[in-house]
């Protein structure tokens, strides 16, 4: 387990500093002047022009300017917005909201994802797996923002059943409509994965022999297709995440919420490029170690991979 | 033993199975009768798609959802089976039928340790089995499976044990609740030939010792023979031939048992195939040696780790006399298939020669080699992954023309047609596509590609271990006529001595990289002076009542 | 022991005539025509009632992108008289009007060319270049896949659409084809990890070490026999991608850093729609529904496609 750990963490080095240094690529290397891209037509003030300079070392060579990005983010120096507040610190504020929505949308999407899914996969070819497999194709062909705004006008507007902004000191029974709009086209996906992987599971030898030894239906279903079918859902959890962060900046932004997604959103909106990298820059960042996470708990669901040298 | 009650313990009566696919209904068993006593043996033998698996399924109420029982009866102690409910039917399998299955590598479920699954297997077969008490028993029940230090490997995982162990901790489930009955669905066909005789010794034992009678399911007639009082033949569904295995293997009377028995390799006490010359007694430095391997070493190293290195092929020198078949004999592990490779060039050597017509494989140049692979070519195993399946059986036949820039379209063309004999396939096959083709039928387009550019060696890496034994004697023929009209030497590299008995003239066996005996096969079956070849002997099954 | 069984020894012996001996092998008579592998793949999709839905469908919003004036007469956005701002349905304009006044069924029509445009320019180039990028570090391996595999991880630890939001929010211009070079740039590891793993999986086989042995090139080995062999996956999962490629365009846009808001596209028409949606809800529901059908049918044909092309589904005979 531990060599596999440390072979993960390994793995990760270069991941960590080639994504960073394709966003500050993107950002400061392409043709035209950074800074002039990073406002689009607005005019900075000169003040914060000189900062940005500054911040992001633009007189030095490319390389020694990404070191020095490097340098601040590790030391949680994330630069400042177009209205010169530190983006530490507009993350540090906006965190727990995005923390309480991405919490229920997770819990959402696994546990009725995973659910509907495992009674599909059960009933292959029957007539709740056809529905499952339909609604789910539709929801994931809907856009989270179409979701957000048909939900909002139906749940809160007219039936008013529920806010249709999520306020500063909201309780978690505000953040559940915008934590379904977040969650609905991932949960379609764990719908159809875990679907397909009891699917698969259930045709396996061990399976056979679970049954044939005598085990009653709900444990060998529970302890071994269970079980086994949820390997590969662990691992789409952390590949969504990223898809999850989108859906943030979306679902934050129609619900009006304060978290690090309306963060983004707003920046958008106002044309704040400063924000929207450094912020993009941590997203990505959480990314990787959550992909890390992750990895690290396929080994501890697959004894394989965990002792495997 | 002796005691035998008068009714059965299982009776299947007019048993139909028929499986509802995307093309229509399709019947897998049909009128299927037999019955099994307390404490005795059946064998229910056949080859692929005969229904052999599917009946033992129907038994255990284990078919696949879209199988059903049509008609007849299973008869389990006098209760219906195919009647019963699935609540029913949980509280009869593990607990008075058992099951051991065919793969054990897929058999346990990986994610669980080894004693754990023992232990629910005790616990849902035993009414208030206390947890601690599972553990007990679990471990007892380990060692006597075999399993040294079974109270500290019960917290390992399936994957830390070798396919023989696993396979005997599944014997160890199956008998775990003391069953009436075992069925046992080849149990020891995913095992090396040396674990195969051990396992079906260890079931044995397990099954006599408790008199426990036994369903063994297999493909392998000596197998069968062997190991069962009586044996019931199917083929296409259907039972065509039962009774006493004695009885049936000297005296059978159903045609398709008598091909059965005249095809089956483990019975053939001698080569019966005699396309070569007579061979000479030199080995490796035999003047007509067309192959010659020198002391070759092939050294893999660990990846990630300095120092571990696995040696699959450790200092090797065989000779191979030119228009004969030499076999290389081993287990799963060997190197037998690391030394085809590099004889064939697609493998480099660490150290030694491997001289091939003359030409050293180690300095070839590019276009030697080049010139090199027109006279030797490979017939692999798996008859489903040995022909690229969107090239038509003339683009694959036709493709070592093109590659080497041999003849016109027309010439080409013609040589395709003149394959297609050779090899016994009509004309119109060239048209035909990989996946129109039974697996007799790929391996046979096989050939006819290795034969196109009319090479002088064949190397056959368990060219027929996959194919059904009527199959693989038909292509054995075809390899033996081939060799002696086109004066072919043969590379035969295999696990089954049996095979090796029927077809070749020299054989070197070979054990974790090294060649432990090697000789003429006559001399070596007959007088075996190393003990792993004589073990690799005994673990052909012996047929009482043949000679 | 078997001598003295004591079991029943009656013997048993079905009836049979010589047809039982013959062994059962497909007949290859010149009757019957040939079937390959694409033509099986045509038998088994042609089947399914999916398959027939989003084709008809795709074939539908691919016509009417590439020729919108079939299907209307008014100009989407000439002719917007403020007097019909927000109108209902009437004769000729079956969805009403917009705030501006103009036709929505127009524009609805107008804006699929920009959506399947992009969509379908992002994905040829996400295939083209993750395809390729898959297929080199899947045949040749060794350092080569290791570096590929590396680069492909870096790209793969930026969510497409975040990256897009990133490269579109410091970019200067705003056009369909930036749009979709965008979204290909961070989309194409996916395909490229699909491409090697099928070509891994190709390189192993058998016929790749018999034509090996012939002597056949490693790079005609790769064109011949691999990449034939790997495609199946690569069209099947760069068919659901060009469903979420159109998805990202319409989340750029509604953002607001997608096609210029000059352009007529569903995803505009949707971020415009939101200052209405208390009014006149029904402004989001044509253009949003116009999109999710395009996007669900290339999802339903992607499913189609993977059952018939992907070697785990494909059955054995």
């Amino acid at each position: 387990m531990l060599t596999y750990a440390g072979k993960r963490l390994l793995q990760l080095i270069p991941v960590f500093f080639g994504s960073t240094f394709l966003i500050y690529f993107m950002v400061f290397a392409l043709p035209g002047d950074p800074i002039r891209a990073l406002f689009g037509e607005r005019q900075p003030p000169e003040a914060l022009l000189t900062q940005i300079r500054e911040q992001f070392h633009l007189n030095d060579p490319f390389i020694i300017q990404y070191f020095h990005y490097i340098w601040g983010l590790l030391h949680g120096d994330l630069g400042t917005t177009y209205t010169g507040r530190p983006v530490s610190e507009v993350i540090m504020n906006a965190f727990p909201a995005t923390l309480q929505l991405a919490t229920l949308a997770l819990l959402f999407e696994a546990v009725a994802g995973i659910s509907i899914g495992l009674v599909a996969g059960l009933r292959k070819g029957k007539f709740f797996d056809a529905s499952a497999l339909v609604v789910s194709l539709l929801l994931i062909s809907i856009p989270t923002f179409v979701t957000g705004y048909v939900l909002q006008y139906i749940f809160a507007v007219k039936l008013g059943w529920a806010s249709p902004t999520v306020g500063a000191n909201a309780s978690w029974g505000d953040y559940v409509l915008p934590a379904i709009v977040l969650a609905t086209a991932s949960f379609a996906y764990i719908v159809r994965l875990t679907r397909s992987s009891v699917v698969e599971t259930q045709a396996m030898d061990h399976v056979r022999t679970a049954t044939a030894k005598g085990l009653p239906r709900r444990r060998v279903i529970s302890v071994h297709v269970l079980r086994n079918s949820l390997i590969p859902v662990v691992t789409f959890l952390g590949v969504d995440l990223g898809s999850l962060m989108v859906g943030a900046i979306v679902t934050e932004g129609i619900f009006n919420i304060n978290g690090i997604g309306g963060t983004v959103y707003r920046a958008v909106q106002l044309g704040d490029g400063p924000t929207i990298v450094s912020i993009v820059a941590v997203m990505v960042i959480i990314f990787i170690f959550a992909n890390l996470l992750v990895d690290l708990l396929y080994a501890v669901l697959d004894p394989r991979i965990r002792y495997a040298n | 033993m002796t005691q035998v009650s008068r009714s059965p313990l299982l009776e299947v009566r007019d048993l139909d199975v028929e499986f509802t696919t995307g093309s229509g209904v399709v019947k897998a068993v049909s009128d299927v009768n037999f019955s099994v006593y307390p404490g005795e043996t059946v064998a229910v033998v056949g080859e692929s798609g005969s229904g052999k698996s599917t009946t033992s399924q129907a038994v255990i109420g284990m078919l696949a959802s879209n199988g059903r029982v049509t008609r007849g009866s299973i008869a389990f102690n006098g209760k219906d089976l195919t009647h019963m409910s699935a609540r029913d039917f949980e509280s009869i399998r593990g607990s008075q039928i058992g099951y051991v299955p065919q793969d054990p590598m897929s058999s346990l479920n990986p994610v669980w340790p080894i004693g754990f699954q023992v232990e629910e297997t005790l616990r849902a077969n035993t009414a208030s089995m206390s947890r601690a008490d599972a553990k007990l028993k679990a471990v007892e029940l380990l060692e006597q499976a075999g399993l040294g230090e079974a109270s500290a490997r019960t917290s390992q995982y399936p994957h830390q044990f070798s396919g023989g162990m696993r396979q005997r901790v599944l014997i160890g489930i199956g008998m775990s609740a003391r069953p009436q009955l075992l069925i046992a669905d080849e149990p020891t066909s995913a095992l090396d030939v040396t674990v195969q005789r051990r396992i079906l010794d260890h079931l044995k034992n397990m099954t006599s010792e408790h008199g426990t009678a036994m369903i063994l399911i297999t493909h392998d007639l000596g197998v069968a023979a062997e190991r069962a009082d009586r044996l019931v033949v199917m083929y296409r569904g259907k039972v065509v031939e039962a009774g006493p295995s004695v009885e049936i293997l000297s005296d059978p009377r159903h045609p398709y048992t008598k091909r059965l028995i005249a095809a089956a390799p483990s019975v053939a006490a001698r080569r019966i195939l005699t396309g070569a010359r007579s061979v000479g007694t030199s080995v490796a430095e035999s003047p007509t040696a067309v192959i010659d391997i020198q002391d070759v070493r092939k050294v893999y190293a660990l990846r990630g780790r300095k120092k571990a290195e696995v040696k699959a092929v450790d200092g090797v020198s065989i000779g191979v006399p030119a228009g004969t078949t030499t076999a290389i004999v081993g287990e799963s592990g060997s190197g037998k298939s690391t030394l085809a490779k590099m004889v064939l060039g697609l493998e480099k050597s660490t150290s030694g020669t491997i001289t091939v017509g003359g030409q050293n494989i180690g300095d070839a140049t590019a276009s030697q080699m080049l010139q090199l692979r027109r006279r030797i070519q490979p017939v692999f195993q798996d008859p489903y992954g040995t022909l690229d399946p969107q090239y038509s059986v003339r683009n694959t036949v036709i493709e070592p023309l093109a590659i080497h820039g041999v003849g016109t379209p027309t010439e080409r063309e013609h040589r395709a047609q003149e394959l297609m004999n050779e090899v016994a396939l009509p004309q119109a096959a060239l048209n035909r596509y990989p996946n129109e083709l039974s697996g007799g039928q790929r391996q046979r387009v096989a050939i006819a590609r290795a034969l196109a550019l009319k090479p002088e060696i064949l190397v056959l890496d368990e060219a027929v271990s996959a194919l059904d034994v009527i199959v693989q004697d038909q292509i054995l023929r075809l390899l033996d006529e081939l060799q002696r009209e086109l004066d072919l030497t043969y590379l035969f590299i295999t696990h089954d001595l049996a095979v090796v008995r029927m077809i070749a003239d020299r054989v070197a066996v070979m054990e974790k990289g090294l060649v432990v005996e090697q000789g003429r096969v006559d001399d070596i079956f007959d007088n075996p002076s190393e003990e792993y070849t004589k073990r690799l002997l005994d673990a052909i099954p012996v047929v009482p009542g043949v000679a | 022991m078997p001598t003295s069984s004591p079991f029943p020894s009656e013997r048993y012996v079905a009836p049979f005539d010589d047809d039982d001996v013959r062994i059962s092998e497909p007949t290859l008579d010149a009757g019957t025509k040939p079937r390959s592998v694409w033509s099986d793949v045509w038998m088994s999709i042609r089947k399914r009632p999916l398959f027939w839905t989003s084709a008809i469908l795709i074939s539908l919003v691919v016509t009417v992108a590439a020729f919108p004036s079939w299907f209307t007469s008014v100009s989407p956005d000439e002719g917007c008289l403020l007097a019909n701002s927000d109108g209902p349905p009437q004769m000729g304009h079956p969805f009403g009007f917009t705030v501006q006044g103009c036709d929505v069924y127009s524009r609805v029509i107008y804006g699929a060319r920009a959506s399947v445009m992009v969509g379908l320019l992002a994905m040829l180039l996400a295939t083209a270049f993750g395809g390729i990028v898959g297929a080199l570090a899947g045949f040749y391996g060794g350092i080569l896949d290791s570096i590929l595999s590396r680069v492909v991880d870096i790209f793969f630890a930026i969510p497409m659409v975040l990256g897009a939001i990133v490269m579109m929010s410091v970019s200067n211009e705003r056009t369909a084809i930036l749009v979709a070079v965008v979204i290909a740039v961070f989309a194409w590891p996916q395909i490229a990890r699909i491409a090697r793993g099928a070509v891994l999986s190709a390189r192993k086989s058998d016929y790749v070490t018999a034509v090996t042995s012939l002597g056949l090139s490693p790079f005609k080995t790769l064109v011949r026999h691999v990449v034939p062999n790997s495609l199946g996956p690569v069209i099947a999962v760069a068919t659901v991608s060009l469903g979420t490629f159109i998805v990202a365009e319409s989340t750029l846009s509604y953002l607001g850093i997608g096609l210029p808001a000059s352009t007529m596209s569903w995803g505009n028409d949707i971020s415009q729609a939101q200052s209405s949606l208390r009014t006149n809800p029904l402004l989001l529901v044509y253009p949003a529904g116009a999109l999710s059908i395009t996007v669900l049918s290339f999802l339903m044909l992607g499913d189609v496609l993977r059952d018939a092309l992907d070697p785990k589904e494909r059955t054995r005979r």
